[in-house]
């Protein structure tokens, strides 16, 4: 049985003796090279500094990145509906989903700018594409899942096609669909920064992260560039947070994943 | 009396160890692709004159993802090309870099514009987009120097803003980014030199600070070379020059290279366009010169006070 304590503690010391291995490799570094790890209070002091710069940044990539993960969603469960209705549409769809799953964004990135030009339109369009196809695959998946028995209980009762989505397809789906969703919030601010790097622009009062980053790197402005990486981070955590909880709600109350308790 | 005849002896030994000494190995990392803009590098190497200083010169061409400065500071190279102003920035930031000669006087990056924009003067960039590397402190210069507002777009090194009708505004280099223009149907963009606004940088020479302590003497022969180099790519036969750069860089042509080249030598890039220029100018990079820069930085608040002084920045003790 471990205690709460144990559960914040233990990280903790983690954290504290890869701190100390920082400053411990920091110092071993000759005065020539001490520029390639900045240390922790200097990264801080830098996400201070320049917290006017990256707070936008920020922005500005939250608000590409939730654009792209929205639609993805969207665009994705009337895609998983409407291929689930039949196998046809699932054979003849299939493979132009893969074909834009393969197309590298580094690559599609220029073309993008040539036909929608580089900014958010651009930042939004990537993250769609990033997030779009472990959606489709597990919503479609999920609805096509739904337990035989029961189909065949609503076919016994007569249940119409919409009620038969509605009320088992649709809830039978669930469990999968947040599955992709937590992958895609995993993708989504990634994408949002993928998107900003290759296809950003300083729009938006200075662009986003990944424009930041640029500017950074070949500025030499090495503390900046971590904090730029620290901030990074916990937007990813929030996205997959929000998402956590989002499907917490969703399903606690009747699903098995969340009846167990965990060992 | 005996020790002082075996004095010269002892010197002539000492001189055959040196030249029989294995040639120091020095690599170059360029800021951009083998284009006429190196042609200094690449003519002192198919002349010899490298060899001749007893280095072994290995050049590496550049292009959009060069990262001249994180090599030059972690020792993947030993020298590298960039422009005097960024430098100074990262300078500033704490990288252990020293500027130690010029390529060009003035650095011949500025903006590009489409002929058929109705932009002639950086006034008239107010709201406008531009197409650039966002690092380039010359934009930072513009914005606070003259109170301009723009948007940047950070540059894929492509010149299709500069084709059509399109109110493109691009970053490039005036020896060479024009001709492609000219070459793919467009009409020869309007340029906007840095110079113009009192922005004078070099592009320069850079190395790292531990480099410079370990090899005084071989970057003094390297400059010997190099510029020995630039002279006789203006004034004497290129040819040499060229075909490395050809086997470099396949996309380069005699013709456009002989046109980038006479761009260098009409605009005076590399012998100065001010009075004291010429020859005996190649590679001299002036202390003054970057003082004003320095203070004019400074008041614009693009380098914090105090971060980076002359002395710190560049040296010219490794000049001929």
């Amino acid at each position: 049985m471990r205690s709460v304590l144990t559960n914040i503690l233990l990280p903790a010391a983690t954290g504290a003796v890869m701190i100390a291995i920082w400053y411990a490799i920091r110092h071993g570094l000759s005065e020539d090279f001490k520029f390639l790890l900045p240390t922790p209070d200097e990264i801080i002091g830098s996400l201070d500094a320049n917290w006017n710069i990256l707070g936008r940044a920020v922005y500005n990539t939250s608000q590409g990145a939730l654009l792209g993960f929205g639609l993805a969603i969207v665009v994705s469960s009337l895609l998983a509906l409407l291929m689930s209705l039949s196998s046809l549409v699932r054979i003849s769809l299939y493979p132009y989903l893969m074909i834009l799953q393969m197309t590298p964004i580094i690559i599609f990135a220029p073309i993008l700018i040539l036909w929608v030009g580089p900014g958010l339109k651009s930042v939004v369009i990537i993250t769609f594409l990033i997030c779009f196809f472990p959606l489709v695959v597990n919503t479609t998946q999920g609805l096509i899942s739904a337990d035989r028995n029961l189909v065949e209980l609503f076919k016994m009762y007569r249940a119409s096609r919409w009620q038969e989505i509605k009320l088992l397809r649709i809830p039978a789906a669930l469990p999968y669909f947040f599955t992709g969703l937590r992958i895609a919030a995993v993708l989504a601010p990634i994408g949002a920064l993928v998107g900003d790097y290759t296809a950003g622009s300083s729009a938006g009062n200075g662009g986003g992260l990944g424009f930041q980053a640029i500017i950074y790197s070949s500025q030499a402005k090495y503390p900046a560039l971590f904090a730029t990486a620290a901030v990074t981070c916990i937007l990813g955590f929030v996205f997959v947070a929000v998402v956590l909880s989002l499907s917490w709600f969703a399903l606690h109350k009747w699903h098995d994943s969340y009846q167990r308790t965990d060992t | 009396m005996k020790a002082i005849r075996l004095l010269p002896l002892a010197a002539a030994f000492i001189a055959a160890i040196t030249v029989h000494a294995e040639p120091l190995k020095v690599t170059v990392q360029l800021d951009w692709f083998a284009e006429p803009e190196h042609g200094g590098f690449y003519q002192a190497q198919a002349k010899g004159y490298f060899a001749e200083e007893g280095l072994e010169v290995t050049l590496i061409p550049g292009g959009p993802n060069a990262f001249v400065m994180p090599k030059v500071a972690t020792g993947k190279a030993d020298i590298g090309q960039a422009d005097s102003t960024s430098t100074l920035l990262q300078q500033a930031e704490g990288l252990p870099v020293i500027q130690f000669a010029a390529v060009f006087q003035d650095d011949p990056s500025g903006l590009l514009v489409n002929a058929n924009s109705d932009i002639h003067t950086f006034a008239d960039l107010e709201g406008k987009t531009i197409v650039a590397r966002p690092e380039w402190a010359f934009l930072e210069f513009l914005k606070k120097k003259l109170g301009l507002n723009f948007t940047l777009v950070p540059t894929n090194f492509s010149i299709e803003p500069l084709l059509g009708d399109k109110e493109g505004v691009l970053q490039g280099y005036y020896i060479a980014e024009p001709y492609h223009v000219v070459k793919a149907g467009g009409k020869k963009p309007r340029f906007l030199g840095s110079w113009e606004v009192d922005f004078r940088a070099y592009a320069v020479l850079v190395t790292s600070k531990r480099f410079a302590r370990q090899h005084p003497k071989e970057l003094k022969a390297f400059l010997r070379a190099y510029i020995k180099g630039w002279r006789d790519y203006l004034e004497g036969d290129p040819t040499g020059a060229h075909a490395l750069m050809k086997a470099a860089h396949p996309s380069n042509t005699d013709e456009f290279m002989m046109a980038s080249r006479q761009l260098i030598i009409d605009g005076k890039l590399v012998t100065g366009r001010d009075a004291n220029g010429g020859p005996d100018l190649i590679g001299r990079l002036d202390p003054d010169r970057y003082a004003k820069q320095i203070a004019q930085l400074e008041e614009l608040e693009i380098l914090k006070k105090g971060k980076v002084t002359v002395e710190t920045a560049m040296t010219t003790q490794y000049l001929p």
